[in-house]
């Protein structure tokens, strides 16, 4: 329960952060950090356009969307306090859900009939297929590690592993930033802030949507990064710390997660297209990296 | 009673009455025969899963000697997974076939329905190999004359005879493997094979028996018939073929694995690659391809990669002595025999009744048919879901088994083992990915957006006959989901009555299927979320203004169908990515300089099957050339035949004579 409320509570402010510091690093003032949310908050009060060629698939996927994502953030553990839900395998139901979820994203974008979004849907069903297979060997490298299959008990035993563990946990985070970025459409792999012409994934497919459709696709991309960002976080968090530590240690990596986005979106650069697929590749070989290092820890190599 | 008498029986009973009934109950009267044929079988299945024993014994004569029939729990699962699909499949048929085919074809047609049927149960019941090929061959023969059912056509003759011939390379394998024992142990029955494997090297035989068994089930390299079989055959025969017969190959597999007795490490690791090329393989395949019924084969042969991977699993658990792997590789594999069986007949009678209304098989020229047909694309939906392995229908579940076996696996202690499991985790993540971009485009462009070319003018749901078979499945997929305490139950319990293994070693055998119970709950948890923000979302929209408009079109003033997206279009980048396995057959024409009256230019192009293309037809091409040169001699002239006789006579004499043979 505790890790469901400070994941709500970090999604409110998370994509504040980004905007912030892209905002400062470009020179700029920049809007408050909890601008997002009243902009969620007006999206959910306002009437929508729906257009001509939709079936109730369109209005029904946001709705998935966000419950996937929702319900991935039940899954995930908090320090020593169990996720909501907490089981062996539980990994696997979090993947498939957002899965779900993004199914019916894909088929509300080709519900709309438009060559864009049609092309939005292509490309977030390519990228985010590629990006699976990371995500599965990192955790299938630490179920290895520490001999367990769910989030709780993987997060539990890594810590008694020694201090190079450590080490594998930076990688693992790095894993996870880019994985979140391909799953939300950001830098490197795709550009939020422009539209139409160059933004070819995430903000194409949802051209049609509007009112409070778009306010809850809005604020899952928002707590998909606050999910993520704890899974994240946990690895850095010793189990025997009391929970005053706990709860700022756990804010100030959300913290710095936002930081480090922000300054990929302001330094960095959108990747061609057709070099986002080696791109992600990238990043199953970086996993499998980690995977090679768990066996020489184990002395398996 | 002998019910394998009774069996027989009613296949001649049906062969002798159905061609006297008027063709409006033709089918009906195949609907009853086969259920009949069900509920007899399904009986002695659960009689058998209950713990009793079922044997019968059918004399014949000399040549066949004693015909053992025994029902295990093995034979009993799948005897109930046949029946599954094959009811619905033959009461789909009539509404399907609503105005098709004369008298004859059709009674041909509702014959060899019944027969399959009866067919695939007796391979499951069949413990002799003689009599096990005669009842396989049955299964070919009649599969192959309702595959050709619209035998006017050209490509559909062809499809039917590169089943045949395929089915028959099968069945030499078969044939030689079976020999092979019957030339060392004396005999033909399956107890004889045990025999045989405890006396000698398993890896040939057993890759021979994989081989034979691997044609049917579609592994690949042996998988090239169902892309061209599946668009040909109607649609029910579709249904059943990926659904049911298809398993009948993975039965086999199952049969030799329960019969293995060393070796089980090379032969597991060798099946377990075998299922990640064929899951990799097809789904890439599937999801390139334009026809909908030859996607839903390619995703046949993809299923059939899972389902192999999770043999291969049990197989590696079985040498370590480790009871879970055993029960998360065998039991995945058994539950998604299941599961692929369900969601794939549904997703054929679907494509059958999209068929049936628009006329057309390519995704290219459909789309907007959510809002002509609701039900069918919702039933549609319920089967793209299942079969991509998505929350919270039962595809899901049998994914969930083989990919948490898998994560177990990575914690063996060897080496090796643990390298080929992480890629099979691998290839696990990869065509759960794949299958979801495939049935996004299967069904956004068949059902979603708007109709890519005219629709006809008559054109709405399928007749109720076509539509209730649909919720049957549908209804089934879902009890499984959420009841994995019955459906998984049964599986392990089929697993641990058929693998000798220290059960006892595992804590808790139905901890197992308590966690699946679990994952059961949290779909429906899932579920009742979704339905809360949907509840959430109605009410909060309820005050607020709604408009219609047109789809934005970025400016465009006259947005039309044509500038959709199609499947194609959606599939290109993944085409164009692995390039390398999916050759692109392009038929163009440009329209060049010297044309002084261009004609018409056009272009074509089709993904081709690599295994076909690279090694089946350059094979068919060498055997071309062979034969040509064995035509020299044969000619049509009838006195060169006589000398040919003569001069063969001669020999013989000639030799004997010499006493060289």
């Amino acid at each position: 329960m505790l890790s469901l409320i400070l994941i709500l509570a970090t999604s409110l402010y998370f994509s504040g952060i980004i905007l912030r510091t892209k905002s400062i690093l470009s020179g700029r003032k920049g809007p408050g950090i909890m601008q997002p949310v009243y902009d969620y908050a007006r999206l959910f009060r306002k009437g929508a356009v729906y257009s001509r060629t939709v079936t109730p698939v369109f209005r029904l996927a946001p709705a998935v969307y966000f419950s996937a994502v929702l319900f991935a953030a039940f899954l995930v553990p908090f320090g020593s306090a169990r996720g909501l839900l907490s089981f062996d395998g539980d990994f696997v139901v979090f993947a498939y859900l957002l899965a779900a979820g993004k199914f019916f994203m894909i088929l509300m974008a080709l519900d709309t009939g438009s060559s864009f979004e049609g092309m939005g849907a292509s490309r977030e069903a390519m990228f985010s297929l590629l990006v699976e297979p990371a995500f599965f060997i990192l955790i299938g490298s630490f179920a290895l590690l520490t001999g367990h299959t769910s989030l709780y008990d993987i997060y539990a035993a890594f810590h008694f592993s020694g201090p190079v563990s450590y080490a594998m946990a930076v990688l693992a985070g790095f894993v996870l930033l880019l994985i979140v970025a391909v799953e939300n459409s950001r830098l490197p792999v795709d550009d939020p802030k422009t539209h139409l012409e160059l933004t070819m994934i995430h903000e194409v497919m949802i051209l049609d949507n509007s009112g409070f459709d778009l306010g809850l696709i809005m604020y899952a991309g928002t707590l998909k990064f606050a999910v993520y960002g704890s899974l994240i976080a946990n690895f850095f968090m010793d189990h025997s710390w009391p929970f005053y530590i706990f709860i700022p240690v756990f804010f100030a990596i959300q913290l710095l997660f936002a930081i480090i986005i922000g300054c990929i979106e302001s330094f960095g650069v959108r990747f061609r297209m057709s070099h986002n697929a080696q791109f992600i590749f990238t990043l199953s070989s970086v996993s499998l990296l980690i995977f090679f290092g768990v066996l020489l820890m184990l002395g398996k190599l | 009673m002998n019910f394998p008498v009774v069996f027989i029986v009613t296949a001649f009973l049906v062969l002798l009455a159905v061609p006297f009934i008027p063709d409006k109950w033709k089918g009906y009267a195949a609907l009853a025969a086969s259920l009949w044929i069900a509920v007899i079988s399904s009986a002695m299945s659960v009689t058998a899963l209950a713990g009793g024993e079922v044997e019968f014994t059918l004399v014949t004569s000399y040549i066949w000697g004693n015909i053992p029939f025994v029902i295990d729990p093995l034979s009993a699962w799948f005897i109930l997974v046949v029946n599954l699909i094959v009811v619905p499949g033959v009461w789909y048929s009539p509404g399907y076939l609503r105005g098709y085919g004369q008298s004859a074809n059709l009674s041909l047609h509702y014959v060899m329905l019944v027969w399959m049927h009866l067919s695939m149960i007796m391979v499951c019941m069949v413990q002799s190999g003689l009599a096990f090929l005669f009842v396989w061959e049955i299964m070919s023969l009649s599969s192959f004359l309702l595959v050709i059912f619209d035998n006017q056509q050209r490509s559909v003759l062809k499809a039917g005879l590169n089943y045949l011939v395929q089915m028959h390379i099968s069945v030499i394998c078969l044939t030689v493997a079976f020999f092979i024992v019957y030339r060392s142990e004396d005999g033909f029955e399956f107890s004889r094979i045990g025999e045989y494997f405890a006396g000698h090297n398993n890896i040939p035989l057993f890759l021979l028996f994989f081989a034979g068994f691997g044609f049917k089930a579609g592994i690949v390299p042996f998988h090239t018939w169902l892309p061209h079989a599946h668009p040909a055959a109607p649609s029910h025969v579709s249904g059943i073929m990926s659904g049911v017969i298809v398993k009948m190959g993975i039965y086999g597999i199952f049969r030799m694995t329960t019969l293995l007795q060393s070796d089980m490490l090379p032969i597991g690791n060798m099946v377990m690659v075998a299922g990640m090329v064929t899951g990799i393989y097809g789904i890439l395949h599937a999801s390139v391809q334009k026809d909908v019924k030859r996607l839903l084969a390619y995703c046949t042969v993809e299923n059939v990669g899972l389902i192999v991977m999770g043999i291969g699993l049990g197989l590696v658990g079985q040498h370590a002595g480790n009871a879970f792997l055993t029960l998360a590789g065998y039991g995945s594999a058994l539950f998604h025999v299941l599961n692929h069986a369900l969601a794939k007949a549904l997703l054929f009678f679907g494509a059958g009744a999209v068929y049936r209304t628009v006329h057309t098989r390519n995704l290219d020229r459909m789309g907007g048919l959510a809002k002509i047909m609701p039900r069918s694309a919702g039933l549609f939906l319920a089967g793209s879901l299942a079969i991509a392995g998505l929350p919270p229908l039962n595809g899901f579940l049998s994914e969930f088994v083989l990919f948490f076996g898998f994560i177990k696996g990575v914690m063996l202690a060897d080496t090796t083992e643990s390298i080929i499991i992480i890629l099979g985790v691998t290839a696990i993540a990869l065509i759960g990915g794949l299958s979801v971009l495939a049935f996004t485009k299967t069904f956004g462009a068949m059902f979603l957006g708007t109709p890519r070319t005219p629709l006809p003018a008559d054109c709405g749901e399928p007749a109720a006959g076509m539509r209730r078979p649909q919720y049957v499945l549908a209804a089934v997929m879902l009890l499984a989901a959420l009841v994995p305490f019955v459906s998984f139950g049964v599986v392990s319990g089929v697993v641990s009555g058929t693998f000798d293994i220290a059960w006892n070693l595992l804590p808790d055998v139905s901890g197992f299927t308590g966690l699946l119970q679990k994952v059961s709950f949290v779909m429906v948890m899932f579920t009742a979320v979704v339905l809360a923000v949907v509840a959430l979302r109605n009410m909060a929209t309820r005050r607020l203004p709604e408009r219609e408009g047109d789809t934005w079109g970025c400016g465009s003033r006259q947005p039309c169908a044509r500038m959709q997206y199609t499947g194609s279009s959606f599939t290109k980048p993944v085409g164009k990515l692995f390039g390398s396995l999916l050759p692109v057959r392009k038929n163009y024409r440009r329209v060049s300089r010297e044309d002084v009256f261009p004609r018409q230019a056009r272009y074509a192009y089709a993904y081709d099957d690599w295994v076909e293309a690279r090694l089946i037809r350059p094979a068919a091409r060498l055997v071309n050339r062979l034969s040509a040169i064995s035509l020299r001699i044969q000619d049509g002239r009838l006195q060169w035949y006589i000398m040919y006789g003569l001069l063969f006579i001669l020999a013989i004499i000639l030799l004997t004579w010499l006493k060289i043979m």
